[in-house]
């Protein structure tokens, strides 16, 4: 829509919901009325809080880093479907196992070591295709950047696709207004980067979170802290503090800073609706153990919710992923999120069965050993995802609905593997490549599909159509905005006016 | 009794304190009159959060703390070094790849800012009461049998504030300002917390030291 009319295809569109007699035609026009608005006046005017209807979506990003190769998990390539099988990517075909009335693969991968890293990795895959094929979609992907910093964040913005926003933060805008904070980021690198659009309410923007287990801490701005002033003192306080911000010379001089508006804001608006949620409970897993953690000695406790999620990810304090999870699970279930952000950094971590949990450079260790460097990762993506998807269904959403019902889980990642190999090596290195594949689970997606396919003889994956999910053989073009358009499209986002395209393949019918 | 004897500590028996007065000498001067409106606005109005050394550091040295003494979540982990980096707008290199600050306050600084002020406020107050002689802020108050303030808008108080925005914002306090930290204590005493003094002492340091002056530049 342009200066008050409908576009030709808008007009059209109309046209044939008025014809049907569809009772989507009203919502359709208003957004089609909303569209020439500035996203700050459908803010203002609480047009985007009535369009809710109460009912968020919720968003999960697992930033899978240094390149979740397709290949070697849901698309992968049996050698005898190959005429190339001995250079490319191809596994035995015993280790490629079929899921019955599914278009997924699973991979079975026994490997003495990790690269350099004498630790055994034995995956298989095939229990988490089992129980999830009806809730996944594998959507093939070529991406614009083999830079890790770049890729990530053009795996989140469809590189720039709409103002150069990123999909959390499109979520937060749509769902955030009433969360104390909406988009929670624990990601790395660029995954944990803010989008380019200045313009948006600055809720929408991604809180940064170091330690899952620590950040709770900040939650409240007194408790504790020992011998810290009553309640009552520090009301009083606070009055006089923003008395005296506002009398001050600084005050009156840097009135109309940006920063110092929204600071103000965040002072008086968030920070009291945040204290009043106890989230330094709530959220809080840890146990009071002291001397390392004296939680009682400090009128600290611990959340309502530790024994069970803890039960769920014991590791939670040794192992970001974990506590990441974790959190990502209460920060839904208490409402204080409508996208969060997690997933495996590029160092080290000590723990798990073998003594390994995160090996360097997470997918990326692909450059030392490829097929058990991502065997080992999909294999630590899956098995938090699993966790998480059990916490989010045995949650209630409403009286009808579970958490789960409601989120979408996005796996993103970087880019894809190089295919070659030296002939029918088993242990090889891998580079970056744009052409790969993402893993999306939700009951909200059209489960059980994969979006475009796989050349069994060079192991790269082609494209579809965003809109009717018709594969593509031979299309190799980019396609970051049909990924972007389909997260969000299957969350209700109210796209109208973007210019995404249709991505109806996505969402379930 | 004096200041300096009381309840900061909960282990301390307020009551059985021996009475004694500190006399002080109040500056001369050293309160600026009323802010008259004559200063212009900025045009740009660009302002910087300090962020989690600068802070840090600046708390430090207005308290005379050791940095380490700052602050610190259940007593041992860092605030603005381990703990609470990103909510301050730092970087996180190593740990989360971050090389760049996110270069807006968002919606927890507030409440970081919050503690990590009322914690250094806290330390600089424990340290005065177990070293009198080398007390920075509570200098010489008088403070009654139910822990308040005998004269709570009396010359030491004045001094207490006069030396908080020297030592926080280089620069005296203005009358108004003055004003209103005197009604803070007078306040604070009215609501017959138990430590009502040493409330009143922590509060007003953690007016000036997390005010929006003390922390954009």
């Amino acid at each position: 829509m342009r200066n008050g009319r409908l576009s030709r295809r808008e007009m059209l569109k109309a046209m044939s919901l008025a014809a049907a007699g569809s009772t989507a035609l009203p919502g359709f026009l208003t957004g089609c009325r909303q569209a020439g608005l500035s996203d700050q006046a459908l803010e203002q005017a609480g047009l985007r809080r009535d369009a809710l209807d109460g009912k968020p979506r919720f968003l999960i990003v697992i930033s899978a880093a240094g390149g979740a190769s397709i290949v070697d998990s849901f698309l992968a390539v049996r050698a005898s479907e190959s005429n190339n099988a001995a250079k490319v990517n191809t596994f035995p075909d015993a280790q490629v196992q079929s899921v019955a009335g599914s278009p997924f693969r699973a991979v079975k991968v026994n490997a003495s070591a990790l690269g350099s890293i004498p630790v055994p990795v034995n995956t298989d895959q095939l229990s988490f295709v089992q129980k999830h094929a009806g809730e996944m979609l594998v959507a093939t992907t070529v991406s614009t950047s083999v830079n890790h910093v770049i890729a990530q964040k053009r795996s989140l913005t469809g590189n720039n696709t709409w103002k150069g926003r990123t999909l959390q933060e499109c979520v937060a805008l749509q769902y955030g207004a009433s969360f104390p904070i909406p988009n929670v980021n624990m990601g790395i690198s660029g995954y944990a980067e803010r989008g380019v659009d200045d313009l948006l309410p600055a809720y929408c923007y991604g809180e940064l979170v170091q330690n899952p287990s620590l950040w709770p801490l900040g939650l409240d701005g007194s408790r504790g802290l020992k011998y810290a002033p009553t309640n009552a003192s520090l009301d009083l306080a606070r009055a006089t503090r923003q008395q005296l911000d506002a009398q001050s010379i600084f005050g009156r001089t840097f009135a109309d800073s940006k920063a110092l508006t929204r600071w103000n804001e965040q002072r008086t608006g968030s920070q009291a609706q945040l204290q009043t949620l106890d989230l330094i409970t709530r959220l809080n897993l840890l146990p009071n153990m002291p001397p390392q953690v004296p939680l009682t000695e400090y009128g600290l406790g611990t959340s309502p919710d530790a024994a069970q999620v803890t039960q769920v990810f014991p590791d939670f304090f040794t192992d970001p992923v974990q506590g990441q999870a974790a959190l990502a699970f209460l920060l839904l279930k208490y409402r204080v999120s409508c996208s969060v952000t997690l997933g495996p950094g590029f160092n080290v971590v000590v723990g798990g069965a073998n003594g390994l949990a995160n090996p360097p450079l997470a997918f990326d260790f692909s450059h030392n050993d490829h097929r058990a460097a991502q065997a080992f990762m999909w294999a630590r993506i899956l098995g938090s995802l699993d966790k998480l998807i059990g916490l989010l269904k045995s949650e209630p959403f409403d009286a009808t609905q579970s958490l789960w019902d409601r989120t979408l889980i996005y796996v993103a990642t970087d880019f894809g593997r190089t295919r070659t190999r030296p002939d029918n090596a088993e242990t090889f290195g891998s580079g970056h490549d744009l052409n790969n594949g993402v893993l999306m689970l939700s009951p909200m997606l059209k489960g059980n599909t994969v979006l475009g396919g796989v050349d069994p003889n060079t192991a790269l994956t082609y494209g579809f159509d965003a809109r009717t999910g018709r594969a593509q053989p031979g299309k190799m073009t980019s396609n970051e905005a049909d990924i972007f358009s389909g997260v969000l499209q299957t969350l209700a986002v109210d796209t109208s006016g973007s210019g995404l395209p249709d991505a109806s393949a996505f969402v379930k019918g | 009794m004096r200041l300096d004897l009381i309840g900061l500590c909960a282990a301390v028996t307020l009551c059985a304190c021996p009475p004694s007065v500190t006399t002080i000498t109040v500056m001369d001067g050293g309160i600026d009159p009323a802010f008259d409106g004559g200063v212009a606005k900025s045009a740009r109005g660009v302002l910087r959060f300090k962020g989690p050394e600068r802070l840090n550091n600046e708390f430090a040295q207005a308290l005379d703390l050791p940095a380490s003494y700052v602050c610190n979540e259940l007593g041992q982990y860092p605030c603005t070094s381990l703990v609470h980096v990103l909510p301050l707008g730092g970087v996180d290199p190593y740990g989360s790849g971050l090389y760049e600050a996110a270069g807006a306050t968002s919606v927890t600084t507030p409440m970081v800012v919050d503690r990590v002020a009322l914690s250094a406020c806290t330390a600089r107050a424990g340290l005065d009461l177990t070293d009198p002689a080398n007390a920075v802020l509570l200098k010489g108050l008088v403070v009654d049998a139910q822990s308040k303030l005998v004269d709570p808008q009396g010359p030491a108080a004045k001094q207490v504030i006069v030396s908080l925005y020297r030592r926080a914002l280089q620069r005296n306090p203005t009358q108004p300002e003055v004003d209103a930290l005197l009604k803070l204590a007078v306040d604070i005493n009215a609501k017959g917390e138990p430590r009502a003094a040493g409330d009143w002492i922590i509060s007003a340091c953690f007016v000036v030291l997390s005010s929006a002056e003390s922390v954009f530049y």
